[in-house]
């Protein structure tokens, strides 16, 4: 298991610089299998019934916490974390590993992915494929000048409607009151994104993941803080022409 | 061909920003915007238009870096790099109504009914606004974004069903055209993904759900919009490789469609010429025409049909008043406007007709010796026209293209920064 004083890295990138890693032309063209090789070689006729398609996506997965927490919760369905950072992704790499290794069978369903989500989600993904999308603790980019790299913002949530499957779900969850309520009143007035109920939230197993799976989120309880999240389900566009 | 003369004139810190030639739909002028100038000819009555700007600020303070027609009502707009964005009345050439943007502007395109304005700027942000003259709001309306990245092309299905917005990190992206622009456009519909390098230009053809690319990768590329599917691709290096000069990849600048669809034109980094293509709609393909050469005039920096079935082209650039984004007063910009103007008028362009796949000589272009007057400037050489334009050619590259370091560069820069703690590795 590698350990994480090697990988430290700064808690920030910046996400407005150019990339130094390959970024597939399109979502056809990315190679999967060398992520998920033991999904992959579909041979045995049972193995049609594989969902091969990623469905889960963790963005800023940071060390891996939440993922390796929802490989095993759901075992058949294929999830990647997508992370800034070079050294952080190698850690990553790294901790799934040695995790297939020492549990044989499982965490298969799991890898990580050096690249930048605001950009290129568009490029890994196809329209409608994301059943759920994570966004634990983000920058806050407190600088008002800096509000337009949030990762949750009107016109990127564009883009992660496009990606997801209606009825999909998508999790933010932040220790800063000022981002909490950014985020709720961004996704509250985005057409395509409705919030689940409290009967519906407390179903949710991934609820309770958002507070306690992470580094981040082991901190914040650590120091007793309080979290804001914000679940919404990516819906049909309104039909109704009654615009402002 | 050298491309250090071009260089060598730039100053350090400025840069020049190309020409740009967009011809009325009626056929009644041509019109090209140099630096911070418009210079228009009419070509129905024969003579040169001066422009009438009431609106404050009056007149353009930095380089335009675009600008449009639209199909119904006589309006024509320009934006730059002052952050401007001017709608004018092209009938009458007068400045209907001046906006401020935060940024740059890098597009600029009317919807197919000309209801609506759009501009993009070159931090992703696409901003909608009325063309109703009486429309009191002035304040720019955000109705999409590609994050952080530069947006090079905007245009408007003429079914008016999408907004197609091209951008630097070679995507295509097809926005559904909302009831209400100035709710926002939140609805993705597809992405036209293909292209290996920045995405240049966007331009649809006919009315079968056809559009067409150019981009950094040297390629033209023919998509079906509405499923996002690639339909054909056409690679100009094999054509556009003259006697073997080529110095890299000459990436496609501009496309243009003639207004009854027969003729798609093109044009080339570094290339003294347009090539012409015809889009097969039925079997969706696209296919090279004529190559149009010419040896002793420069490579052109932007290109227009006009309804006549002229191509006009126009070669040369203008540099730029770098401001930066610190604090600028007033008595700045106006110092600015002033050396802006100053530099619109004295640049000089080349301008060229090409009808029926030919070049017409000299003086033979529509208007004749008064018009390339008008729009030309006064005499200079090629050589300077050509610098100026491969100065221009040179700085949209650097801007468009992803900047590649050496891992040790990397390293250097990262040491550069003055807030990294160096630990030792244990």
């Amino acid at each position: 298991m590698p350990k994480k004083r090697f990988y430290r890295a700064r808690a920030h990138s910046n996400p407005l610089s150019d990339s130094q890693f390959p970024v597939p032309v399109k979502p056809d063209e990315f190679d999967w299998s060398e992520h998920f090789p033991v999904f992959f070689p579909a041979t045995e006729p049972e193995d049609n019934a594989k969902d091969l398609k990623v469905r889960f996506a963790d963005i800023g997965c940071g060390f891996g916490g939440l993922i390796v927490k929802l490989a095993l919760l759901f075992p058949e369905k294929l999830m990647v974390g997508m992370e800034l950072r070079d050294k952080v992704t190698e850690y990553v790499k790294e901790r799934i590993l040695a995790l297939r290794e020492q549990y044989k069978g499982q965490y298969e369903n799991i890898t990580v992915l050096r690249t930048n989500a605001m950009k290129y989600l568009p490029n890994y993904f196809e329209k409608g494929q994301l059943e759920k999308m994570f966004f634990l603790f983000p920058d806050p980019h407190f600088k008002e000048k800096n509000h337009r790299r949030r990762i949750i913002s009107t016109a990127l949530l564009a883009e992660y409607a496009y990606v997801m499957a209606i009825g999909g779900i998508l999790y933010t969850i932040t220790d800063v009151q000022e981002l909490g309520e950014w985020m709720k009143s961004t996704l509250d007035s985005h057409p395509l994104f409705e919030p689940l109920t409290a009967d519906e939230l407390e179903k949710d197993v991934c609820v309770e993941l958002l507070s306690t799976a992470t580094e981040e989120g082991q901190k914040v309880e650590r120091n007793q803080g309080t979290t804001y999240r914000a679940i919404y389900r990516r819906i049909v566009a309104p039909k109704d022409p009654a615009g402002a | 061909m050298e491309e250090t003369g071009g260089e060598e004139k730039m100053k350090a810190g400025k840069s020049m920003a190309p020409a740009l030639i967009a011809a009325h739909p009626d056929g009644s002028c041509v019109v090209v915007a140099v630096g911070a100038a418009l210079r228009i000819f009419n070509l129905s009555k024969e003579k040169p238009v001066q422009v009438q700007d009431d609106t404050l600020p009056a007149g353009h303070g930095d380089v335009i870096r675009a600008v449009a027609f639209d199909l119904h009502n006589s309006l024509f707009a320009s934006v730059g790099d002052d952050k401007l964005v001017k709608l004018w009345d092209a009938t009458a050439w007068t400045c209907i109504k001046t906006v401020r943007l935060s940024k740059k502007a890098s597009a600029v395109t009317f919807s197919h009914d000309s209801a609506w304005l759009l501009v993009a700027d070159k931090f992703g942000i696409v901003y909608v606004f009325s063309t109703v003259r009486h429309d009191a709001i002035h304040k720019p309306v955000l109705i999409l974004a590609h994050c952080c990245s530069i947006i090079t092309g905007l245009c408007c299905s003429p079914d008016g069903k999408y907004i197609v917005t091209s951008d630097r990190d070679f995507k295509i992206r097809v926005t559904k055209f909302p009831e209400n622009p100035l709710t926002g456009a939140h609805d993705i519909h597809t992405y036209c993904l293909g292209h290996t390098n920045f995405v240049a230009c966007v331009a649809f053809i006919g009315f079968q759900g056809l559009l067409i690319s150019g981009g950094g990768d040297a390629t033209l590329r023919l998509w079906e919009y509405e499923t996002g599917a690639l339909l054909d691709t056409f690679d100009t290096t094999d054509e556009a490789g003259v006697s073997g000069q080529s110095q890299g990849t000459r990436a496609v600048v501009a496309v243009a469609v003639s207004s009854c669809n027969t003729y798609v034109g093109t044009i080339l980094e570094r290339f003294e010429g347009v090539l012409l293509f015809a889009c097969d709609m039925v079997e969706r393909q696209l296919s090279l025409l004529q190559k149009v050469l010419w040896s002793e005039n420069a490579p052109p920096t932007s290109l227009s049909f006009d309804s006549g079935g002229n191509l006009w082209l126009v070669s040369g650039a203008a540099e730029t008043v770098e401001m930066g984004d610190e604090f600028v007063t007033p008595e700045a910009l106006a110092v600015a406007q002033v050396q802006a103007q100053g530099i619109a008028m004295a640049a000089v362009t080349h301008v060229q007709v090409v009808r029926d796949c030919v070049l017409l000589g000299g003086t033979s272009v529509p208007g004749g010796e008064l018009l390339l007057h008008t729009l030309q400037g006064h005499q200079a050489g090629v050589q300077d026209v050509t610098a100026a334009t491969e100065a221009a050619e040179l700085a949209m590259k650097n801007l468009l293209s992803k900047r590649q370091y050496t891992a040790e560069q990397r390293e250097h820069r990262k040491r550069m920064r003055n807030d990294k703690v160096v630990s030792l590795a244990s």
